[in-house]
C-alpha cells in the first residue's frame, strides 16, 4: 500500500516521534503525530503513537480504542501490536500486554529488551510455558550472556523439564568459567548451588541430590540453608539417622527454631527433648506433665518471670489452657505469689485476672485487674487487660477509656497508640481513631499509602456499623487494592532475582503471592465487603420498589420509617468527619475516602451482585486456618450463591462451613448449613449428572452428603429445642423429646454432641448473658417464634 | 512461645504489620519484597507459636560501598522492631545474633552498621553493652522529626587502619 509508506522526511518525523515518546513528551508528541497525519492518514503505526500519546495526555479511553483500532487496520504490523501492549500494560491488563507482545515477537520484532519484558510479564501471569520459549529466544540471540542462561533453567524448572534444567546448568558452568569479564562472586556460587540441591530434590533426582549435597558443601557458605535442604534429603529417601544429624546441626545454629525441634521429633519420634534447657522448649514441654510434676515444673517455669518482672508471661503459657486439668493448677499456682513481695503480688493479681478471662469469667477478670491497678496505677499493661475484658462485657467506651490511660503512660509508644485506636473505632469514634493515628504520620502521610491495613479494616468496619456504606465499602476496596499492589511488585523482581541468582527466593516468592488472599486480613474484608454490598442491593432494591408501586398505608408507614432512619444517618454523618477529615483533600480525593467513585459503579442491583462475585470467587478458594475469621465470611456468601441460584458452589461453600464449625459458632453455623441444605434438596435429582461436569467440586463433595442432608435437619431442630430450653431455664435434658435422644445415640455423629450436652460445665450449653453470641442466638429465636411458633 | 528463625516470603506481610505497630518508619510492601528476593538469608523473624503470629522482625541488607565510596563490603540493618507484648525476652537480640551471622559468615561482612535515635536508651543499651557496636558517626536530624542519630558500627573483620 503506496500511499501509507513514508518518505525518507517523514521517515525522520517518525523517529523523532518515538524520542518524544521514549522522553515522555507526550504533549509535543500528540501535536507532532497528528501534523504527520495530515500527509499520510492511513500509517496505522503513525496512529499507533498517536493513540499513545493520547492515552497519556487525559484522553485514557480514546487513546485505547485507537491503538485497538491501528492493530484491527494492520494486523501484520509488530509496531502496532508493540504499542497497543503497551497501553495494555499500563492498563495493568498483562494477560493482554502478553497475547500483543508475542504478536508483535511474531511477527518480526527483535527488541530484545521487548523479549526480556514480556518473558517476565509471562512469569507475572503464571505462563510458564510462554516464558520458556521466550527465554530460548533470549538465550539463542545473546548465548555469551550468563543471566539468559539461568533464565532459560529456571523456565524448565517451572514447566516441570528437570532433565532440560540440569542439561542447562552443566552448560551454564562453562559460560560462567568463560567469562572472566565478570567473574562469578562467592555468595552467588553458594546461592547456585543450594539451588542445584533444591532442584534435584524437587524432581525426586536423590542420586543427583546426594552427589550435589557432597560436591557443593565446601561452596556453600550459607549452612542454615545447607543443612535443611540435606534434612529434606536424608527424609526423603528413609534414611532417618542421618537427618538427625543434620537436624542438629541445625538446632547449633538457631537453637530458638521450634521447626528444628518438631523436624527432630518427625526423624526421630523417640527423642527426649527435655534435655534442650531453654524456655521454648521447657515451656512447649510442660503441655504433657500432669498432677505435682505440672505444679512443680510450672512453678520451676513461672518463677523467673516473677523475678525479672516480665508481664509477658501470659502469653507463654496461654496453651495449657486447652487441658482443663491444668487450669486449677495455675491458679493455684498464681496464688501462691499473694503473699510474697509486693511487686510479687502484683503479676499475680495480673495473671489471675488473665486467667479468669482465658475461662471467659469476665466479671472476675475485671474485679482482679482493678485491685491491681489499685496496687500500681501506673503499668499500662494492665489498663490493656482491664480494656479487653471490658470489650467482652460490651462497654466498649470504657474498654476505650481504659485503653487511652495507658496510652498516656507511654505517649513515644506506638502500640499502645494502635491499640487505643482499635478500641476508639470499636466504641463508634470515628475523628478520635483518625486524630490518634495522626500522631504517628510524618506530615502529608497518610495509611493509604503506606498500606495499614489493619486501620483501614477497624475504620471500615465501623464505618459499616454506622451504615455509611460508600466510606465504609471503599476502605475494604482499599484493602483489596493492597493485596494488588502486593502482587504487581513482583513485577520488578523477576529478573534482578535471575540475575543474582537468587532462584530460590523467586520460587517463594511466586508461591507466596499466589497464595496472598490465604490472609486474616483478605478474608475479614472480603466477608464484611460483600456484607455491605448486600445492604447496598438491598436499599437500591427497596428505593426501586417504591418509586415502582402506589403505596398502601402499610407501605407509606414503612417508607416513613425508613425516611426517619436516613434522617438520623445523615445527622450522624455530620457528627461525624467520615471522610477522613485530617487528610488533606487532595488524599481523600485520591483514595476516594467518601466512596463516590466507587458507589458510582455499583447503581443498579446486576452491578452490585457482580461486584460481590467478584470478591466471592476469590473468598471461596482461601485457603486460612482460623476457622472463627473463616466461619465470619463464608457465611455472607450464602444468601448470595442462594439467590443466584448456584447449586454447585452451594455445595461447595457447604463443605467450607463445615470444615470451620467452631464450639462458639456452631448453631449460627449449622443455620446456614440448614439454608444450604433446603436450597440444594431441590436439586436432588437434577444436580447429579450436573455435578459430573465438574469433577473438582465432586472430590470435596461429601459422599455421605445425601444421609447428612437428613441429619443436620434434625440436629437443627435439636438445637431449636437447645435454645428453648435456655430460655425456660430447663436443664436441656427434660427439653428433648424421646426421638431427639434416639436420634443422638443413633448416629456417631449426633452422638459426640450427645456428649457434650451431658458435660453441664460445657460453655455452649450453658446460659451465660456476657457471651454474645448466645444472646445473640436467642434473639434471633424469640424473633422467629414470634412469627413462626414452633 | 516464641521461635527465632528465617523469614519466609509469607513472612513479608506480617513483618509490614508488625513494623506499622512499633515504629513510625515505615515502608510499603515493596520495600520488604526487595529486602527478601536479595537478601533472604538476612531476614529473621520472631514468632509467637501459640498464635502464629509474627512478633518481632530484623529486615537488613549489604552493600558494596562504604559512605565514603571506597569498597567495603559491610551489612546495614534497615528496620528491627519488637512488639510491646513481648519485650524484655531478649528477642532483638536473638534476631540480631544471627542476621550478623549470616552477613559474617554468607556475605563475608567487614562490619554491620545501624541507625538509632540518640533518645532510644533501650536500644542503645542492646546495641552497644549486648551486641558489641561502637559509635562511628551522629547524624543531625536524621529522622523526620528532626531527632539526631547516631551512626553504628560493628566489626566482623579488623578494622583498616586509618590513612
Amino acid at each position: 500500500m503506496k500511499s501509507t509508506e513514508l518518505n525518507a522526511k517523514q521517515n525522520n518525523e517518525f523517529k523523532s516521534l518515538m524520542r518524544l515518546l521514549e522522553a515522555k513528551d507526550y504533549k509535543k508528541g500528540l501535536k507532532n503525530s497528528e501534523k504527520l497525519l495530515e500527509q499520510v492518514p492511513d500509517n496505522q503505526e503513525v496512529v499507533s503513537l498517536k493513540a499513545i500519546f493520547m492515552y497519556y495526555t487525559e484522553e485514557r479511553e480514546a487513546g485505547l480504542a485507537l491503538a485497538y483500532q491501528a492493530v484491527l487496520k494492520n494486523l501484520a504490523s509488530d509496531f502496532c501490536w508493540h504499542i497497543y501492549g503497551l497501553i495494555q500494560k499500563a492498563e495493568k491488563n498483562y494477560i493482554q500486554a502478553v497475547k500483543c507482545f508475542i504478536q508483535a515477537i511474531n511477527k518480526g520484532e527483535e527488541n530484545l529488551q521487548l523479549i526480556r519484558d514480556t518473558a517476565n510479564l509471562s512469569i507475572h501471569i503464571r505462563d510458564f510455558e510462554g516464558n520458556n520459549w521466550l527465554r530460548q529466544k533470549l538465550l539463542n540471540s545473546k548465548p555469551g550472556m550468563v543471566v539468559n542462561w539461568v533464565g532459560f533453567i529456571l523456565s524448565q524448572h517451572l514447566i516441570g523439564n528437570y532433565a532440560g534444567a540440569f542439561n542447562t546448568i552443566k552448560l551454564t558452568e562453562d559460560v560462567i568459567k568463560k567469562d572472566i569479564q565478570n567473574p562469578i562472586k562467592k555468595v552467588e556460587i553458594n546461592e547456585f548451588k543450594l539451588y542445584q540441591i533444591q532442584l534435584a530434590i524437587d524432581a525426586k533426582d536423590f542420586q543427583r541430590a546426594k552427589q550435589n549435597l557432597l560436591d557443593f558443601k565446601n561452596d556453600i557458605t550459607d549452612l542454615v540453608s545447607f543443612y535443611e535442604l540435606e534434612y529434606e534429603y536424608f527424609i526423603k529417601i528413609g534414611d532417618n539417622t542421618s537427618a538427625i544429624q543434620s537436624v542438629k546441626h541445625l538446632l547449633d545454629l538457631q537453637p530458638q527454631n521450634w521447626k528444628y525441634y518438631q523436624m527432630l521429633q518427625k526423624a526421630d519420634p523417640q527423642v527426649d527433648l527435655s534435655i534442650y534447657n531453654n524456655t521454648l522448649v521447657q515451656g512447649r514441654l510442660l503441655a504433657q506433665k500432669e498432677g505435682d510434676s505440672f505444679l512443680n515444673s510450672f512453678l520451676q517455669f513461672i518463677d523467673p518471670f516473677f523475678q525479672k518482672s516480665l508481664p509477658s508471661l501470659f502469653r507463654e503459657i496461654k496453651h495449657l489452657y486447652t487441658d482443663p486439668n491444668k487450669i486449677e493448677i495455675m491458679k493455684k499456682a498464681f496464688e501462691t505469689y499473694l503473699d510474697k513481695s509486693q511487686i510479687e503480688k502484683l503479676w499475680a493479681l495480673m495473671l489471675l485476672s488473665q486467667h479468669s478471662y482465658q475461662i471467659k469469667d469476665y466479671n472476675q477478670s475485671l474485679e482482679l485487674i482493678n485491685e491491681a491497678i489499685e496496687h500500681t496505677a501506673t503499668l499500662p499493661e494492665l489498663y490493656l487487660i482491664k480494656a479487653k475484658t471490658l470489650k467482652k462485657l460490651q462497654k466498649f467506651k470504657e474498654a476505650y477509656e481504659s485503653a487511652d490511660r495507658a496510652r498516656q503512660l507511654d505517649l513515644a509508644d506506638r502500640y499502645l497508640n494502635n491499640q487505643t485506636i482499635k478500641y476508639a473505632s470499636l466504641a463508634n469514634m470515628i475523628v478520635v481513631s483518625q486524630d490518634l493515628l495522626s500522631l504517628f504520620l510524618k506530615d502529608g502521610s497518610d495509611p493509604y499509602e503506606l498500606q495499614m491495613i489493619w486501620f483501614e479494616l477497624n475504620i471500615g468496619r465501623t464505618l459499616l456499623r454506622l451504615n455509611y456504606l460508600g466510606p465504609a465499602l471503599q476502605q475494604f476496596n482499599l484493602i483489596f487494592k493492597h493485596f494488588q499492589e502486593m502482587c504487581d511488585d513482583q513485577l520488578e523482581f523477576y529478573q534482578y532475582s535471575i540475575r543474582r541468582y537468587t532462584l530460590r527466593s523467586l520460587l517463594q516468592m511466586i508461591d507466596a503471592i499466589d497464595k496472598r488472599h490465604d490472609a486474616k486480613y483478605f478474608i475479614q474484608s472480603a466477608g464484611l465487603m460483600i456484607e455491605g454490598l448486600e445492604r447496598l442491593r438491598v436499599r437500591i432494591q427497596e428505593q426501586r420498589k417504591i418509586e415502582q408501586k402506589k403505596l398502601t398505608p402499610k407501605e407509606k408507614k414503612l417508607l416513613a420509617k425508613q425516611q426517619q432512619k436516613e434522617q438520623e444517618e445523615k445527622l450522624l454523618k455530620e457528627q461525624f468527619s467520615i471522610e477522613g477529615h485530617i487528610f488533606s483533600r487532595d488524599i481523600q480525593k485520591r483514595f476516594d475516602l467518601s466512596g463516590e467513585q466507587l458507589l458510582d459503579q455499583l447503581k443498579t442491583q446486576e452491578d452490585i451482585i457482580k461486584m460481590q462475585n467478584r470478591f466471592a470467587q476469590v473468598l471461596i478458594h482461601t485457603n486460612f486456618n482460623n476457622k472463627e475469621v473463616n466461619f465470619q465470611a463464608f457465611k455472607q456468601m450464602v444468601g448470595l450463591y442462594i439467590n443466584q441460584q448456584k447449586p454447585l458452589l452451594c455445595a461447595k461453600l457447604l463443605t467450607k462451613l463445615r470444615n470451620n464449625e467452631t464450639e462458639q459458632n456452631r448453631i449460627v453455623n449449622h443455620k446456614y448449613q440448614l439454608m444450604l441444605i433446603q436450597f440444594l434438596n431441590k436439586y436432588q435429582g437434577t444436580l447429579l449428572p450436573y455435578i459430573k461436569e465438574y469433577q473438582q467440586d465432586l472430590i470435596q463433595f461429601d459422599q455421605q452428603f445425601w444421609n447428612d442432608v437428613q441429619i443436620k435437619t434434625q440436629l437443627d431442630q435439636i438445637i431449636k429445642r437447645h435454645c428453648e430450653a435456655i430460655i425456660k431455664e430447663k436443664p436441656f435434658e427434660e427439653n428433648l423429646e424421646s426421638e431427639d435422644l434416639q436420634f443422638l445415640q443413633e448416629y456417631p455423629q449426633a452422638k459426640v454432641e450427645y456428649m457434650n450436652l451431658k458435660q453441664t460445665t460445657h460453655p455452649f450449653y450453658k446460659y451465660d448473658p456476657n457471651i454474645e453470641w448466645q444472646n445473640h442466638q436467642i434473639k434471633e429465636y424469640q424473633e422467629k417464634q414470634q412469627t413462626q411458633p414452633l | 512461645m516464641v521461635s527465632i528463625r528465617r523469614a519466609e516470603m509469607q513472612d513479608l506481610q506480617h513483618m509490614q504489620h508488625c513494623n506499622l505497630w512499633c515504629l513510625p518508619e515505615n515502608y510499603t510492601y515493596k520495600y520488604y519484597l526487595y529486602h527478601g528476593m536479595v537478601w533472604q538469608s538476612l531476614l529473621y523473624v520472631a514468632e509467637d507459636i501459640n498464635s502464629g503470629r509474627i512478633v518481632g522482625y530484623v529486615l537488613a541488607k549489604q552493600d558494596e560501598e562504604d559512605e565514603e565510596g571506597t569498597k567495603l563490603e559491610h551489612g546495614h540493618i534497615t528496620s528491627l522492631s519488637v512488639l510491646r507484648t513481648h519485650r524484655k525476652l531478649g528477642l532483638a537480640n536473638k534476631v540480631m545474633q544471627s542476621t550478623h551471622r549470616d552477613m559474617d559468615k554468607i556475605f563475608e561482612s567487614h562490619y554491620v552498621s545501624l541507625h538509632v535515635r540518640v533518645s532510644n536508651r533501650a536500644a542503645l543499651g542492646l546495641y552497644r553493652d549486648k551486641l558489641g557496636y561502637e559509635t562511628f558517626d551522629t547524624e543531625e536530624k536524621y529522622y523526620a522529626d528532626d531527632e539526631n542519630a547516631y551512626n553504628m558500627r560493628k566489626w566482623f573483620r579488623k578494622k583498616p587502619e586509618k590513612q
